[in-house]
């Protein structure tokens, strides 16, 4: 996998040959994605089922210089680990995005937030000696995130144009959805997406 | 405007952030099943207060057994199954995790008596070459440092992969080979022989070669010198994630605070023979009195007085228990551990199991020819606890005072 993204980012590369100088800033779009999570670094480890999130994104350009930008979002996401846990999270991402002329959009993306995670089935809890199922409102936790992608702007003559990304993304979770005895927790995030220029 | 759309997403997002899977409805009569046992012991009240005491204190549910001269009792406690308020019997099946492993030793050692292996051969013997490359010191260690914990090997639990790939796809079987594939070329952890440390792939391996000696499968072993022989018709050996209506769900207390949630899928994901075997406690009994009976339909030969005679190793012994318990493993012998009671007669032969969702117990005390087995269908977390304190305290008690 490492070396399909090295190959994607070496294409991009090699098909870039001048830059474009439009002005973008104040711009603000919406994007959305679909991804799937695993715990550990690899995006898809061999034989795993899917284990399906999606996002959306509010994003404002809040630097322009050439072809590099800076854009922060404020980005919702929402997946579920199988019988484990399900997460939804809010956080501020800045990310550093170099749109090229033709078309070709690189970027690196941190983030930071805040993550509730929820179980993904009925908890029992003991009241007069005797379970019960009993409603469970999860758990607090921060997010950090950093990923890295790139993505293909059509329209880019128009008013609004449209960008197709696939990024890789990483979180570190804590504390860890699962067991307390884990501090920290790392999930991956291998996601495809559409972000829309609103205007 | 904007700001109302983005509250409406925000909305659908946690609106199904909160979805979680209903528990499956069951019906009562799933867990039916027949005993026809009759408690004769006279302390059996005592006894079923004792297990009652224990589900107030947080264990789900529970079944627990003693025979002993002075008479029988069997009783279960709590709820085989909590969303459907289905009460736990004393015939209910449960995973009884590594209690298996004794189960495995005895495979090993009827294949001993057999003259098939010897204890002091090396494993390499009995497994491919091309497997036992792939396995550190496999011309070294010998069946007896497999049985006693003294291989020195990596165990597939301490593979932080084996972590990974369990709770990124927790209802997938491990297989055995699976299990070995976590501990390939990986470094010991001492000399085989120097030190002993409870090592769960110590069994997968011994698994694996009473397969290869027989040439039959570890359900084909258990069920005709075992399961058959003893007439346990409620225990079998499971190899698929496929889980019997009638075994009790398994909950785990995750997070430490009494607040469980159902684990039996992924306690059905080990596969091996060092924990696949469910049962329940009539059945483990009858298990346990044959293994230290020598002609008792299992082992015939003077080894079963070695059982649990523990070789001294020259370092650490981690298979010690460290705190201050009445009742506490003092080391293990031949795949079972060596109990020391709070008085010399109060020593016991036995073998713990534990896996996610459920904890389970066999021992017999030779002095009182005692018999004891329990099960609990609940780990982890404060139920952890809650097991050690009730074996390592209130056991002794309970039976002797």
């Amino acid at each position: 996998m490492k070396n399909i993204g090295l190959l994607l980012l070496c294409l991009v590369a090699i098909t870039t040959h001048s830059f474009a100088q439009t002005t973008q800033a104040n711009k603000t779009s919406l994007s959305f994605s679909i991804f799937n999570e695993n715990f550990g670094l690899s995006p898809f480890p061999q034989g795993n089922p899917l284990h399906l999130g999606g996002t959306v994104a509010i994003a404002f350009t809040k630097k322009q210089n050439g072809i590099y930008r800076k854009v922060h979002h404020i980005e919702l996401g929402y997946f579920k680990h199988e019988s484990i846990f399900q997460a939804a999270y809010l956080a501020w991402k800045p990310q550093y995005e170099w749109q090229f002329h033709n078309g070709f959009q690189l970027h690196g993306i941190t983030g930071l937030g805040y993550l509730h995670a929820l179980p993904s089935q009925t908890t029992f809890v003991q009241n007069d000696g005797i379970y019960a199922a009993a409603t469970n409102l999860g758990k607090p936790g921060g997010v950090a995130s950093v990923g890295f992608g790139l993505g293909y702007q059509f329209g880019k003559n128009k008013e609004t144009p449209v960008t197709l990304f696939a990024r890789q993304e990483f979180l570190l979770i804590a504390p860890f959805a699962i067991n307390e005895s884990f501090p920290l927790g790392v999930n991956s995030l291998l996601k495809l997406g559409v972000a829309l220029q609103l205007f | 405007m904007k700001i109302t759309y983005f509250l409406f997403v925000l909305t659908i997002f946690f609106s199904l952030a909160a979805c979680v899977k209903e528990p499956a409805i069951v019906v009562a009569t799933v867990y039916d099943c027949e005993n026809t046992l009759e408690n004769t012991h006279p302390k059996s009240d005592l006894f079923d207060a004792f297990i009652k005491d224990r589900v107030v204190d947080g264990l789900p549910g529970m079944t627990m057994l003693i025979d002993s001269p002075e008479g029988f009792w069997a009783g279960a406690a709590g709820y085989a199954d909590l969303p459907n308020q289905i009460p736990m019997q004393v015939c209910n099946i449960s995973r009884i995790g590594s209690v298996t492993k004794t189960f495995t030793a005895t495979l090993i050692l009827q294949l001993v008596e057999a003259g098939q292996l010897e204890l002091d051969d090396v494993m390499s013997q009995y497994l491919s070459p091309d497997l036992a490359n792939k396995i550190t010191n496999s011309d070294k260690i010998t069946i007896q440092q497999l049985l006693d914990h003294t291989s020195g090997l990596a165990d597939f639990f301490d593979n932080i992969q084996y972590s990974l790939d369990y709770f990124n796809n927790p209802s997938q079987p491990i297989s055995a080979m699976e299990e070995l594939r976590y501990i390939f070329n990986q470094p010991a952890k001492f000399e085989p022989g120097t030190q002993r440390k409870y090592t769960n792939i110590n069994f997968v391996l011994l698994g694996i070669i009473a397969e290869n000696i027989t040439g039959k499968t570890g359900a084909t072993l258990y069920q005709e010198r075992i399961f058959q022989p003893l007439g346990m018709t409620n225990t079998f050996f499971k190899q698929d994630t496929n889980i019997p209506k009638a075994v009790v769900r398994g909950y785990s207390d995750e997070e430490g605070n009494k607040v469980l949630i159902d684990r039996t899928e992924m306690a059905f994901a080990h596969t091996s023979m060092a924990g696949g075997i469910v049962s329940n406690v009539i059945d483990l009994k009858k298990y346990m009195q044959a293994v230290v009976t020598q002609g008792g339909g299992l082992l015939n030969s003077a080894i079963v007085n070695d059982l649990n005679v523990v070789l001294p190793t020259p370092e650490k012994d981690a298979t010690q228990s460290t705190k201050d318990y009445s009742f506490k493993n003092a080391g293990i012998g031949l795949g079972w551990f060596n109990l020391k009671g709070n008085t010399p007669d109060r020593n016991a032969i036995g073998h713990g199991g534990s896996m996610r969702g459920y904890q389970a117990f066999i021992a017999y005390f030779p002095a009182t020819k005692t018999t004891l087995c329990y099960l609990v269908n609940g780990n982890d977390g404060q139920l952890d606890y809650l097991e050690d304190e009730m074996r390592g305290y209130e056991l002794m008690a309970l039976l002797f005072e």
